[in-house]
């Protein structure tokens, strides 16, 4: 019973100092979908960054953003930053989701996985697709989350879409990280489709 | 005693929450299907008891804030406007059932794919589509298509009467990115010049249509209809009908980019006169003209049409852009100096009220029954625009001044009232 409440108390005070949350080492199944192998987004040197956004391909607010996911890609590699597209999701199929990354241009600069079992969608605390996480890694399997919001503001609501996005939140946040700055606060919320959690997972 | 009272209220509690339950399926068959299945217009399927379930968050959030079912135009005091709004009832019910798993597969278990399908065969269409980018803001795109003869039996040597257009088999992908299309015929054929003369760039993508508004002279885009993602079927309520010349239909397109390249390409079937539908419809164009839109200011526009006879209104449909945020459509009666007791009062009656415009969910606002307006009253129409930071689809940061113009980064907004002469009493 202390144990839990000094966990408890533990995750409570990480929260209230900035929003960011540490996660210990935890097994995860992820699949990579192809043409892709890796799939151990978490496993890196200690001090390595990693974006995540999570997307689901029936999503119309997180494909009509795609464009904008693979041109943030593209930075973040050319900062040496990985990044990958998360399925928080059991049921596509791996045609389904090979489809998808090819039909919106994904394979070249996006790895993209399946977390069937959403076990990675719990840890990093995402909740609609798309949403953008920038991690940390300790380099032991757990990660310090920086940023965890929207990818941009192209929609400011559902049915409420700009041309262009006026503010790039996912670029910001990796430019200063990987530049040592500070993350600007707060985190714009993400919107979306909601991720529905599976009560077994 | 008490105990047992208590378990006889959970008993009938629990009864009716499983009824209300139960009634979810009929609910949401009326109301959300006929849009959500396969060969629905909206963007996400909701057409089997998985699907549901693995949106319910959203649909349960959307049908609470009242985004969903989408109906953006004020119910007027008549019942004349279609208002897709849920009842109190129907709303708690629908949220009852989507409040967890448990109840989504209880309630929607028998919800199949494809029973709301509404697949027609394409009356007319483009020869050629045209390809989308991936990105960027809502284009125009006028597209050319030849039009044939749904109706032989009301046909003449030069048009032919149809009571309205629906978009053919919204399952393809090539209608999907297509949020409104505006039909307009083309007597001159300006239009198709304009069309031939559009080489567009070679890159190898398709390049039907030409990247422009479907108006010839004083004949608005509209005139013979409109179809939206939210109406795909525009039918004109009885009595009255579109006369089609003989000759090329122009259909403005207003398409949003859908993060993938698209092909753009209208598919529409016309829908045949009855016996009974001999009143032609005509068109009243309203246009902003001149538009100049400051940058961080907001402004309205008035623009007003004076009525030169007795008409009918069948229909108000609305064009505009990103910075279009509201619309207001009266028809005025100055009142003699004996009614008011001053000169210059008018009696005011709405025909349209969109208090909070949205592009995505517009649709052509059709009158169940028409509305008469008389002789020497005028439609003022009033459009509100907003080219501050503040509009949540402003595309541009900083704002920058804006002037008539295509969409993303001008702006057109114009509204088309559809009407005809109003019968004459013998």
């Amino acid at each position: 019973m202390r144990a839990m409440m000094l966990t408890a108390f533990i995750a409570l005070t990480t929260l209230a100092l900035g929003g960011c949350t540490s996660a210990a080492r935890v097994p995860i199944s992820l699949k990579a979908i192809a043409p892709h192998t890796s799939a151990q987004p978490l496993e890196g040197t200690r001090g390595s960054l990693v974006a995540l956004v999570f997307i689901s391909h029936e999503c119309p607010i997180a494909n009509a953003m795609m464009p904008d996911i693979v041109s943030v890609a593209t930075e973040a590699h050319a900062r040496g930053i990985a990044f990958f597209a998360v399925h928080p999701a059991s049921w596509p199929t791996d045609d389904a989701l090979t489809d998808h990354a090819r039909d919106y241009g994904l394979q070249r600069t996006v790895v993209v996985l399946a977390d069937r079992g959403q076990e990675l969608t719990r840890l990093v605390g995402a909740t609609v697709t798309p949403e953008a996480a920038l991690l940390r890694l300790d380099g032991n399997g757990g990660f310090e989350r920086l940023y965890l919001g929207r990818v941009n503001d192209l929609y400011a609501a559902i049915g409420r879409r700009r041309a262009n996005p006026t503010s790039n939140d996912l670029l910001d946040a990796i430019r200063a990280a990987s530049e040592g700055r500070a993350i600007a606060l707060p985190q714009p919320k993400a919107i979306g489709c909601f991720i529905e959690l599976s009560p077994s997972s | 005693m008490l105990h047992r009272a208590f378990a006889i209220l959970l008993a009938v509690n629990a009864a009716s929450a499983a009824t209300a339950v139960d009634d979810a399926a009929a609910i949401f068959t009326r109301q959300c299907l006929p849009c959500h299945d396969a060969r629905g217009s909206a963007p996400l399927r909701l057409d089997s008891v998985e699907r549901i379930a693995r949106n319910r968050t959203l649909a349960r959030m959307l049908i609470e804030d009242a985004t969903m079912p989408p109906s953006i135009a004020l119910p007027d005091a008549h019942g004349l406007l279609v208002d897709r709004r849920l009842s109190i009832e129907d709303r708690a019910t629908l949220l009852n059932a989507l409040s967890s798993s448990a109840f989504v597969n209880r309630a929607f278990a028998g919800i199949t794919s494809g029973a709301q399908s509404d697949s027609t065969e394409p009356t007319f269409a483009p020869p050629h589509g045209w390809t989308l980018p991936a990105a960027g803001g809502a284009r125009v795109r006028t597209f050319m298509a030849a039009t044939t003869n749904p109706n032989p039996n009301t046909a003449t040597a030069t048009a032919t009467r149809v009571r309205g257009v629906r978009f053919a088999d919204l399952g393809s992908r090539e209608q999907r990115p297509i949020r409104m299309a505006f039909l307009a015929a083309d007597p001159r054929g300006t239009l198709r010049m304009l069309e031939e003369a559009d080489d567009g760039p070679d890159d190898g993508a398709e390049n039907g249509g030409f990247e422009a508004m479907g108006n010839v002279g004083p004949v608005p885009s509209g005139a013979l209809g409109a179809v939206s993602r939210v109406r795909p079927s525009f039918e004109l309520p009885d009595g009255f009908c579109f006369e089609i010349p003989v000759g090329f239909i122009a259909i403005e397109t207003l398409c949003e980019p859908i993060g993938r390249q698209t092909r753009v390409l209208p598919q529409l079937a016309w829908i045949p006169a009855r016996e009974g539908d001999t009143r032609v419809v005509k068109a009243i164009a309203m246009p902003a003209k001149r538009l100049m839109l400051s940058a961080n200011s907001c402004s309205t526009i008035e623009i007003v049409h004076p009525v030169a006879v007795d008409m009918d209104v069948v229909a108000v449909l609305v064009k505009g852009g990103a910075f279009l945020r509201s619309v207001d459509v009266e028809v005025e009666v100055e009142l003699k100096v004996s009614d008011a007791g001053k000169a210059g009062a008018a009696l005011r009656t709405r025909l349209l009220g969109v208090p909070d415009y949205r592009m995505a969910f517009a649709e052509p606002w059709i009158f169940t029954r028409p509305q008469r307006v008389a002789a020497g009253a005028t439609i003022v129409a009033r459009l509100g625009f907003d080219n501050t930071a503040d509009n949540p689809q402003q595309p541009s940061s900083p704002p920058q001044d804006v002037e008539s113009g295509l969409p993303p980064l001008s702006e057109d907004a114009m509204v088309v009232v559809l009407y005809a002469p109003a019968a004459i009493s013998k």
